[in-house]
């Protein structure tokens, strides 16, 4: 068992003939996951990435393929429309890989998939990773290891980094997902929180976290709350000047609650063993 | 993006509320209500927040601590009631009530088309003749939003002297410039130099997934800043063509100052890449083996 996916997860591909939905296509393949096919409108018929199908709507590769996981690999300008169709066709999870959606259309977004069976991880997400099984996005297999510790965090790269170090340590993952860096995503610290508790696969979770917004802090409380698994966290952007937006759309001091030292004493609080850099985090978890 | 004065005074005109150019300090004798009306986008719950904050009329200007707030679900709208809770929590006389629903479905009205992020009507006053009248304004956009907003864009872009680009520059106040492929690991090296006693001069991103020609405006951005006296080039390259990549750093260190350091963290390099990098390593350049290890280099360049 992991969270989100598994080796029943059947992989869409929107966008798959641009650019990054070819590359993302490609290393999913290489990595073992089961891509059934992707979406382009007006290419349908025509043979994409290593001899997937290409279809013209969701629908269509839905009916084809019994795909039941998306990836958004399109423009901003299009990605809102590509995951309303991805909802509205059925599928589970859907892997947002865009930045730079307006945050107006991701509140309208959000408001219209809450209650859905559909979950939505991004915008701007690197994906999700199940180690040895599935990778769904852009994280690829070779810096991931299995094992127990469920990973979650904000920045693709972060994520990566992290990923990378403890599988060089020998410290193994249950399930590792990047929920976005944006200012409004879909799925939250919180509710992956709460399906790593769930999941008899993870007995420990690390949680990433960045300047900006409560996202961190609101898990601090629903740590304290519901969480019996041990929780370690990392916090970056200790060192940044409040109002510097730093790449990342969210990531940006604009209240008290936004520092990074507030969102560590809120961990700290609730039990949550804090690193204060990476190789203090990796020696935690040795 | 805050847009400037006049273009906000036209989108607020535009929404039907126009900005009264008289001389605030002479028009403020006459208000009998005042207040600071506002929408904003609320990252933490998803929902367009509308509040109004009262103003003190005497004996000076100034906001108390009195503020109401509706929170609107977009995919609703914004209802009368919410607007009639606002105007009943900031007391305003009845016969005042249609032309204050009516701005606030303007100000609303005025954020969704824009694009905006937040907008504010400040001070938004009554006058004596029951009419209500905003003397300043301002208008935050969205820049995700350009793709849509073709006109904001076009002006941003002239203010901008260019617009955005593939990479994110971000100045701070240091020697050391971080070139990396995403911005927390960005942050995570900020703060990792700040702990070894060094700092950041700035941030430049290229993205997750840069291509050859983004890696080469970065690099060349980095020289250029006038502070740099280290270049800290951290590349996670699991997902990018190491040899393209190889032969992109190959290239900058030939051309890089003698008075600039690069110290070189690849994530993922392969041995291959490492050797052929190491063979034309130039004398201030340095491969690290970590990030820790870079990081020390870098503090110990830059002091």
């Amino acid at each position: 068992m992991a969270i989100l996916i598994d080796h029943t997860t059947r992989v869409l591909v929107q966008g798959i003939t641009g650019r990054k939905g070819r590359t993302f296509a490609d290393q999913m393949i290489a990595d073992g996951t089961n891509v059934v096919g992707g979406v382009t409108p007006h290419k349908g018929g025509e043979w994409g990435v290593r001899g997937r199908p290409v279809f013209d709507s969701v629908r269509s590769a839905v009916n084809a393929t019994e795909a039941n996981t998306s990836v958004i690999a399109v423009g901003a300008g299009s990605a809102v429309d590509a995951i309303y169709e991805a909802a509205d066709a059925g599928i589970h999870v859907i892997v947002c890989i865009t930045d730079g959606i307006p945050m107006l259309d991701m509140m309208r977004l959000n408001d219209s998939l809450r209650g859905s069976v559909t979950r939505l991880i991004g915008a701007n997400a690197p994906g999700i990773a199940v180690p040895a099984t599935v990778s769904v996005g852009m994280i690829p297999a070779a810096i991931t290891q299995q094992g127990t510790t469920g990973l979650i965090a904000r920045s693709g790269s972060l994520l990566m980094f992290i990923a990378a170090g403890m599988t060089a340590r020998g410290i193994g993952q249950s399930t590792v997902v990047g929920i976005g860096a944006d200012a409004v995503v879909g799925t939250s610290f919180i509710e992956l929180l709460s399906l790593f508790e769930d999941d008899l696969e993870t007995e420990r979770v690390v949680m990433l976290g960045e300047i900006g917004g409560r996202a961190e802090i609101d898990a601090a409380a629903y740590i304290r709350a519901r969480m019996t698994k041990p929780v370690y966290a990392l916090v970056v952007g200790q060192n940044v000047p409040r109002g510097v937006r730093i790449g990342h759309s969210g990531a940006i001091i604009e209240r008290d609650d936004d520092t990074a030292q507030a969102k560590m004493s809120a961990l700290r609080a609730a039990g949550v063993e804090v690193a204060e850099n990476a190789d203090d985090l990796y020696a935690m978890l040795r | 993006m805050q847009l400037d004065f006049h273009l906000a005074r036209e989108r607020f005109s535009k929404a039907g509320i126009p900005l009264d150019s008289r001389d605030l300090a002479m028009a403020q004798r006459d208000f009998t209500l005042a207040l600071r009306l506002t929408t904003l986008n609320d990252r933490d719950t998803g929902k367009l927040v509308l509040s109004a904050a009262l103003y003190n009329l005497s004996p000076h200007l100034g906001l108390t601590d009195a503020v109401y707030s509706e929170s609107i679900t977009l995919s609703v709208g914004l209802h009368a009631y919410q607007i009639r809770a606002l105007v009943n929590a900031v007391n305003a006389p009845p016969h005042t009530w249609s032309a204050f629903i009516g701005i606030t479905h303007q100000l609303y009205t005025c954020h969704l088309v824009n694009d905006a992020l937040s907008t504010v009507l400040d001070p938004l006053a009554l006058l004596p003749d029951g009419r209500w009248v905003a003397f300043g304004g301002t208008l935050h956009v969205d820049p995700n939003a350009y793709f849509r907003q073709p006109e904001t864009a076009l002006l941003m872009a002239r203010h901008d002297h260019g617009g955005r680009d593939e990479i994110a520059l971000i100045a701070l106040d240091g020697t050391i410039t971080i070139v990396s492929n995403g911005a927390g690991v960005g942050m995570l090296l900020i703060d990792a130099i700040h702990s070894a006693g060094g700092a950041a001069a700035a941030l430049i991103d290229t993205g997750m997934m840069p291509v050859a020609e983004t890696l080469e405006s970065a690099l060349t951005s980095a020289i250029t800043l006038v502070q740099t006296r280290v270049i800290l080039l951290h590349l996670v390259i699991a997902l990018a063509d190491q040899h393209t990549f190889a032969k992109v750093i190959q290239s900058f260190v030939e051309h890089l100052p003698a008075h600039v350091f690069c110290v070189v963290d690849l994530s993922g390099i392969t041995d291959e890449i490492r050797a052929t990098l190491e063979v034309t390593a130039a004398t201030n350049m340095i491969i690290a083996s970590d990030t820790r290890d870079a990081v020390r280099h870098a503090v110990s360049l830059a002091t």
